[in-house]
Formats: C-alpha cells, structure tokens, sequence
C-alpha cells in the first residue's frame, strides 16, 4: 500500500499543522512516513507546500513523482489547481472552496469553481462555514482533514487522537472546536 | 496559474523602508542596489522591486563596493541586522578602508525575523558603536526610524547620502511587527 498527499494552502491556513497530524496518526497505524515541507512562507501569504507520503513498507524517495499523488487536499481552491502536475489519473482532489485573495489577478471564483469541479474526482467543501459552525473560522483546516479522511488509511478516530494532541496546549475549548470541525468536514464530505 | 509568492506582512518596517530606498533612488537611471538574505529579500519582488541581488549572507556589502570600484554608481548595499553581524561587518571594514563611494543601508528590525525571531548577536542599540568603530565617519553614520511616519526625512537622507561621494551607512529601526506581536501575546 502507498498513499501519497499533496497539502496546498496559503500561509496561515494551518497546512503544515494537517501535515503533522495526518503524518503522526499514519506512524502510530505503524505506516512509514516521508514528510517534506515548504516552510517559511506561513506568516507572508505565500503558497505553502507538503508531500505527504504513507506506505506499508520503506519509503525511498521524500517527493511525491508527478502523476502519483492519490490526493490533493487544499485549504484554498487556487491552490488546489497549482499541483495538478502531481495528481495520478485516479487521484481525488479535496478542496475548500473560500478564496484567498492578496494576489492582484486572482481569478474570477466562478470559472475557479467550475474548473475544479470540472476534474474527475474533485470534492469541494465549504470548510470556512462549516468551522464556524463549529466555533471558530480558523478551524477550517481540521474541517478539511476530515472531509479527507474519507481517503486517507488512517482510521478516523487515530486523527482525532491527534488533533486533541496537537492543540492539547491551546486548552480544551480549542481541542473542542477542532474536533468539532473534522467531524462536521468528515459528515459533509461523505 | 497566477502566481503567489509570499509578501512582506503588513506593516512591516522593511517595506517602509524599502518604499524610502526606492523613492530616493527614482531620478537616477541605473542605481546598483545589492541586497542580501532576509525578509527584506522580498524587497527583489513586486511590488518593491526595490533590490537587484541575493548572493550569500553579506554579499550584499562586498558586492556594492565591487560595484562602484568598477564605477557603477550609484552603489547601495541593503542588509538585515542579523546577517550584518553574522557576516556583513568585514566587507564594511573593506569598504572603510577604502572609503569606497557606496552607501550601506541596515534594515534593524531587532531580530532574525526570517527564520522566527531568533535574538540577534548585538542588540540594536550598539549596531551604530559597532559601524563607528570600524572607521566609519560619524557625519555619514545615520540611525532613522523605519516608519512611513518618517517618509519624507528618510527619503531625503537617504538621497543625501547616496550623493555622498564616499561611503556612508544609514542604520533603520524599528522593531519587526511579529516579533512585537509574539512579546505582547507573552505579556497578556
């Protein structure tokens, strides 16, 4: 079994911190992990970056080969088109649908939209609204885990485990509102 | 594909004064401006588009005084506090020596704000000690505030300063805004 993500978003949207929690619950399932990063960009609205790669046995490469990724999870959808190159033909694409827009030619949301539904395996979930629900806008990227999670080989509950973990040091209201989140994405993602 | 490359955050004291940097420079028709590793590395971006290069941490300095010994002038070299004191010192002791006709500006945000807010070598307030030190003349040593505030001063200074034909450092503080914000968040 190999599994291989490509995790796009904008600085600020929490990919890396997706990052770690798909990649620490694939250790605990006992998977290999390969986990590289482009970082640095987080505070400056730059386009963030992570290959996330699982399998049952070593993993030699850290880079997702282009044509391999079996998901592309976005946290924004301009950003879910910008690694297509990566996606296998039987690949799905997860994306949040709310645009971020400090560039000056962002496309218009409409043609953005209808393009990324135009793809094969595409699942576009309104993350931004679903973690409000939930307590808090900045919990959108827990909402986009779960709508993944569906995907991903690693059971739910592992994920949950690490997102209690991850904000564990934020308290428990914060650990609330982000469990709240992935199981409002996981239900609207099924 | 639009492209999205990262952004100096808003209100960071570097694009204050790299807006002071560009604006002093506009009258001139090829102004050499080196520039080095750090946030303000962005500054090569629009809409900056203030700086021409980044080589290795201190380049920026070296490559100024190679630049206006070889007679591109005007040459300005645009260094962060921290990469000046990791490596920007020695070729300003070059340039003392040989009172080379560039203008060295150093962007102090108090910190290495690049990587994370890492304190840096010496604390701000003896950067200047340090640039007197080496040689520098003092009537050419300039400490500003980096701050839109303080827009029309710095530009004229700084225009000033890059006429002067010799070598002069304009030294612009202010605290980096994340750095900043991380101490008051401690405070609360």
């Amino acid at each position: 079994m190999k599994y291989d993500i490509i995790l796009a978003g904008v600085g600020g949207q929490g990919v890396l911190s997706v990052s770690a929690i798909i990649a620490s619950s694939a250790l605990r399932e006992g998977l290999f992990v390969k986990q590289p990063e482009v970082h640095g960009m987080s505070q400056r609205g730059g386009a963030v970056l992570a290959h996330l790669r699982l399998s049952d046995a070593p993993i030699a490469s850290d880079l997702i080969p282009h044509g391999g990724a079996s998901l592309i999870l976005s946290m924004e959808p301009l950003e879910s088109l910008r690694y297509l190159a990566y996606l296998s033909p039987e690949g799905a694409v997860v994306t949040a649908i709310t645009p971020v827009t400090n560039i000056p030619d962002y496309p218009p949301l409409d043609t953005l939209l209808d393009r990324i539904r135009q793809l094969p395996r595409a699942r576009l979930v309104d993350g931004e609204r679903l973690a409000r629900a939930a307590g808090s806008a900045r919990a959108t990227n827990m909402v986009m885990v779960g709508a993944a999670s569906h995907h991903v080989p690693v059971p739910a509950g592992t994920l949950e485990r690490f997102i209690e973990t991850t904000f564990a040091s934020k308290g428990e209201k914060v650990v609330a509102i982000n469990l709240a989140a992935f199981r409002a994405g996981r239900e609207a993602a099924l | 594909m639009p492209s999205r490359p990262p952004q100096l955050c808003a209100g960071c004291p570097h694009a204050d004064s790299l807006a002071a940097l560009t604006e002093s420079l506009a009258g001139i028709a090829t102004p050499v401006v080196t520039s080095d590793i750090g946030c303000y590395t962005l500054g090569a971006l629009t809409p900056y588009s203030a700086v021409d290069s980044c080589v290795c941490m201190g380049a920026s300095v070296g490559m100024a005084k190679g630049a206006s010994d070889a007679g591109l002038r005007p040459a300005v070299a645009v260094i962060g506090d921290s990469t000046f004191l990791h490596s920007g010192v020695t070729p300003l002791m070059d340039a003392v020596a040989a009172n080379s006709d560039m203008t060295l500006l150093i962007l102090d945000n108090e910190t290495t704000a690049m990587t994370g807010g890492q304190p840096t070598i010496l604390p701000p307030s003896r950067i200047e000690k340090l640039v007197l030190g080496l040689g520098v003349d003092p009537a050419h040593c300039h400490v500003i505030t980096a701050h839109h505030r303080e827009a029309e001063a710095n530009r004229t200074l700084i225009g000033r300063e890059v006429a002067h034909p010799g070598l002069s450092v304009i030294i612009a503080v202010r605290e980096c805004i994340e750095t900043l914000k991380a101490k008051k968040k401690a405070r609360a």
